[in-house]
C-alpha cells in the first residue's frame, strides 16, 4: 500500500488507495464486474436485473452489465450492485423519510432508497392509545400529525404487490413510528448492509442506539431509556430534555455517525458489530479526525483483513 | 444533493451546536475537511486533477491551454500582456441520476460565473500567463506579444457532500498548478515572425499557479427553526448567527444563507458572493468574510506547500527510474 504523503496537520492529501482484496470466504466465481462472463449451464435461463446476453456470445453465456455478486434463484440470474438500490423484501426494517401525504388516498409515500418510493397506508400505522378502530374521515384530515413531510420513520416492509409496489407498516409492538428522539441520519449504500435479525441495538455506550435500516438509512440516537422503542415517544422530544447530555456524549453521537461514514468510505460491510468496532476504535480520537486519511487508512489495513 | 431534513434532525443538529459547540461530524465551527487530490489523472490534457472532499464530493479538471499571439506597441503598458482563462463547468449526468435533466443548469452557470469573477480579478495571476514578447525585425515600434489562453473543464461527479464551489476551486487551482507549459522559440520570417512551440518534454515547464486564488465558504446556521406546523408562534425572520466554514451536505440544508469568498495566498480579496435568502446583519458579515479571507489565504499556501511536496517526489521517482 502506497505510503500517505500528506504532511501532519496539512488540509490536502493524496487519494485513499482503494484497492480491497478480494473477500476470502465467497469464491470470486460469484462476483462480477461489467462484461463479465457468467456460465449458465441450464436451458431457458432467466435473465435478471444487470443480465444481458449478446449475441456474439454461444447461449450459455450471460454477461454481466453491473458490478456486484451474482445471485442464483431456481433459473433467475440477477446481479445484487453494490451501488445499487434497495431491493425490499418482506419483514425488513428500514428507515423511511416521508416523501408526500396524500390523504385523499389516505397514504404516505416513503423514501426507503429503494427503486420507488414506498406506501405507508392510514390502516397500517399505529392510532394513539393503540385502540383498534375503523380509520375515520378525522383520521385523514390528521394525517399530517402522524407523519409530516420530511419526518423520518422506522417501518417494516409488510408485502411487496405483484406490480413492485411495496406496502410498509409501522404497527407492530412501540418500535415503528416516527423517530423522533434526539439524534442524527446517516445513509450509505444500501448493498453495505448485512441483513440481520436486530435492527435497533446499542453501540455499547450508555444510552447511544441506532436504528439500522435494511435500506442503508440509518439513524442514531439518544435513548434516555435504553429500551428498543424508537418511535413510541408520543411528544416531540425537546432539545431541552437533552441537556442532560455532556460534552462527551455529543462527542460519542459524532463519533457514531462516523463510525458508519468510515464503514461507507472504504466500501466495508455495516453492521451493528462494525459500526461498534469502528465506534470503539474512535474512542481516543477526536471525532472529526475519524474522517480525516489517517484513521481512515488505520481502519482500512484493520477491517480490510 | 440532500432533500430536507426532518424538524427532529434539525432541533438535533442546531442544539449540538448551541450547547457543545459540535457539528454534526464533529468539527469545531472553523475547522474545514481534508481534502483529497489526485493530479495528472487525464494524459490527453495540459494539467489534470481529481479532488474528493468527505464522502460524495468528486470533481474532475482537464485544462488545455493554447497560445495566442498578438501586435502591440512597444510602448504599451504591462497591463496589455496578460494571458485569459475560461472555465466551463458540468455536472456530468452520467455520473449520477440527480445531474440528470436540466436541474443544475444555474447552479452551473453560478459557478461558472464565480470562477470567472475570481480569476478576472486575479492580475498576477493573468500576467504569469504572458509568455514571452519579440521587438519586430521589420517594424521596431511594434511588439510581437505571445500570451497563454487556459481553457479549464470542470466535471463534477459528485456533489452531495456540500459546498460543491470550494472542492472546484480546489481542483482548478491544482490542475493549474500541475500543468505542464511548453516553452516557444521565435522564429524569423519574412513576414516579420512568429512565435513556434517546443513540445520536447525536457524543455517544459511548469505553469505558475501562486497567485491563482481559492475560495472558502460558508454558512449561517440560524438559531430557531421556524416550525411549519406553528408558524404563527413566530412571525418575524430570525437572523442567523451562527458561521460555519465548509458546510458539509445538513448543514447546507439547514442554513439559510451561505458566503463564498475566494482569496489568494496573499489575502487579496478576489470573489465574493452571498446566496441564501435569509438576511444576516452586516458586521455578522464582513467577520464571516474577513475569516473565509483567512482561511482561503491559508489553504492557498497550503496546496502550493502539498503540490511542491508532490512534483518533489515525482521528480525524485523519476530521477530513481533513470538508472534502473
Amino acid at each position: 500500500m502506497e505510503e500517505q504523503k500528506a504532511t501532519a496537520n496539512g488540509r490536502f492529501h493524496t487519494p485513499l488507495e482503494q484497492r480491497i482484496p478480494l473477500p476470502k470466504v465467497a469464491p470470486a466465481a460469484s462476483l462480477a464486474l461489467p462484461g463479465d462472463a457468467i456460465y449458465a449451464p441450464e436451458q431457458n435461463t432467466l435473465r435478471g436485473h444487470g443480465i444481458f446476453w449478446t449475441p456474439s456470445d454461444e447461449s450459455k453465456v450471460l454477461r454481466a452489465t453491473l458490478a456486484g455478486t451474482v445471485e442464483r434463484i431456481n433459473k433467475l440470474v440477477t446481479i445484487r450492485s453494490w451501488r445499487g438500490r434497495y431491493v425490499p423484501n418482506v419483514g425488513d426494517v428500514v428507515v423511511g423519510r416521508i416523501a408526500q401525504v396524500l390523504p385523499a388516498s389516505r397514504r404516505w409515500k416513503v423514501d426507503i432508497q429503494a427503486r420507488q418510493d414506498a406506501v405507508l397506508t392510514l390502516f397500517a400505522i399505529r392510532l394513539p392509545g393503540a385502540v383498534q378502530r375503523r380509520r375515520t374521515r378525522e383520521d385523514e384530515l390528521n394525517m399530517r400529525a402522524f407523519y409530516a413531510e420530511t419526518d423520518l420513520i422506522a417501518a417494516e416492509v409488510q408485502e411487496i404487490k405483484a406490480d413492485g409496489s411495496i406496502m410498509l407498516h409501522t404497527r407492530l409492538e412501540d418500535k415503528f413510528g416516527r423517530l423522533s428522539q434526539f439524534g442524527v441520519f446517516v445513509s450509505v449504500p444500501p448493498g453495505l448492509i448485512r441483513r440481520t435479525g436486530r435492527a435497533f441495538a446499542s453501540l455499547g455506550y450508555p444510552h447511544l442506539w441506532v436504528v439500522l435500516g435494511v435500506n442503508g438509512y440509518i439513524w442514531i440516537y439518544w435513548n434516555p431509556e435504553e429500551t428498543d422503542r424508537a418511535g413510541a415517544v408520543a411528544d416531540e422530544a425537546e432539545p431541552t430534555s437533552t441537556s442532560l447530555l455532556t460534552t462527551g456524549d455529543a462527542e460519542a453521537l459524532c463519533r457514531a455517525r462516523n463510525a458508519v461514514l468510515v464503514l461507507s468510505m472504504l466500501s466495508l460491510n455495516v453492521s451493528i458489530e462494525s459500526i461498534r468496532y469502528v465506534f470503539a476504535a474512535g474512542a481516543v480520537t477526536d471525532p472529526a479526525a475519524m474522517l480525516e486519511p489517517r484513521f481512515l487508512q488505520a481502519m482500512q489495513k484493520m477491517l480490510g483483513e | 444533493m440532500p432533500t430536507e431534513l426532518s424538524r427532529t434532525e434539525k432541533k438535533s443538529l442546531i442544539w449540538l451546536f448551541k450547547e457543545h459547540g459540535l457539528r454534526v461530524d464533529g468539527r469545531s465551527a472553523l475547522r474545514s475537511r481534508s481534502v483529497s487530490v489526485a493530479v495528472d489523472v487525464l494524459p490527453s490534457t495540459a494539467g489534470s486533477s481529481r479532488v474528493f472532499v468527505g464522502r460524495t464530493n468528486d470533481v474532475l479538471v482537464g485544462i488545455n491551454l493554447e497560445l495566442r499571439q498578438y501586435n502591440l506597441p512597444a510602448h504599451a503598458e504591462d497591463d496589455a500582456k496578460r494571458g485569459s482563462i475560461a472555465f466551463s463547468v458540468e455536472f456530468c449526468g452520467v455520473a449520477s441520476p440527480e445531474f440528470q435533466g436540466r436541474s443544475t443548469e444555474v447552479l452551473e452557470a453560478e459557478l461558472v460565473s464565480f470562477l470567472d469573477t475570481a480569476y478576472a480579478a486575479s492580475p498576477e495571476f493573468l500576467a504569469d500567463l504572458f509568455c514571452r514578447e519579440q521587438r519586430l525585425a521589420s517594424d521596431p515600434g511594434t511588439l510581437r506579444v505571445c500570451c497563454w489562453d487556459v481553457y479549464v473543464d470542470v466535471l463534477v461527479l459528485g456533489a452531495s457532500g456540500g459546498n460543491i464551489l470550494d472542492a472546484v476551486t480546489y481542483a482548478v487551482r491544482a490542475a493549474l498548478a500541475t500543468t505542464v507549459v511548453p516553452s516557444v522559440y521565435w522564429q524569423d520570417s519574412e513576414s516579420g515572425g512568429s512565435w513556434e512551440l517546443d513540445d520536447r518534454a525536457e524543455y517544459c515547464a511548469l505553469l505558475n499557479a501562486s497567485n491563482a486564488p481559492l475560495s472558502a465558504s460558508g454558512a449561517f446556521i440560524p438559531p430557531l427553526v421556524r416550525d411549519s406546523r406553528t408558524e404563527h408562534d413566530q412571525v418575524t425572520l430570525v437572523a442567523p448567527r451562527w458561521f460555519i466554514i465548509d458546510p458539509c451536505a445538513e448543514e447546507e440544508t439547514l442554513a439559510g444563507c451561505f458566503l463564498s469568498v475566494a482569496s489568494d495566498s496573499a489575502q487579496h480579496l478576489r470573489a465574493i458572493w452571498k446566496r441564501g435568502s435569509l438576511p444576516v446583519e452586516p458586521d455578522v458579515v464582513l467577520d464571516a468574510a474577513q475569516q473565509c479571507i483567512r482561511d482561503s489565504a491559508y489553504a492557498c499556501q497550503e496546496m502550493d506547500h502539498f503540490i511542491s511536496e508532490l512534483v518533489a517526489t515525482e521528480e525524485s521517482e523519476s530521477v530513481d527510474d533513470v538508472p534502473g
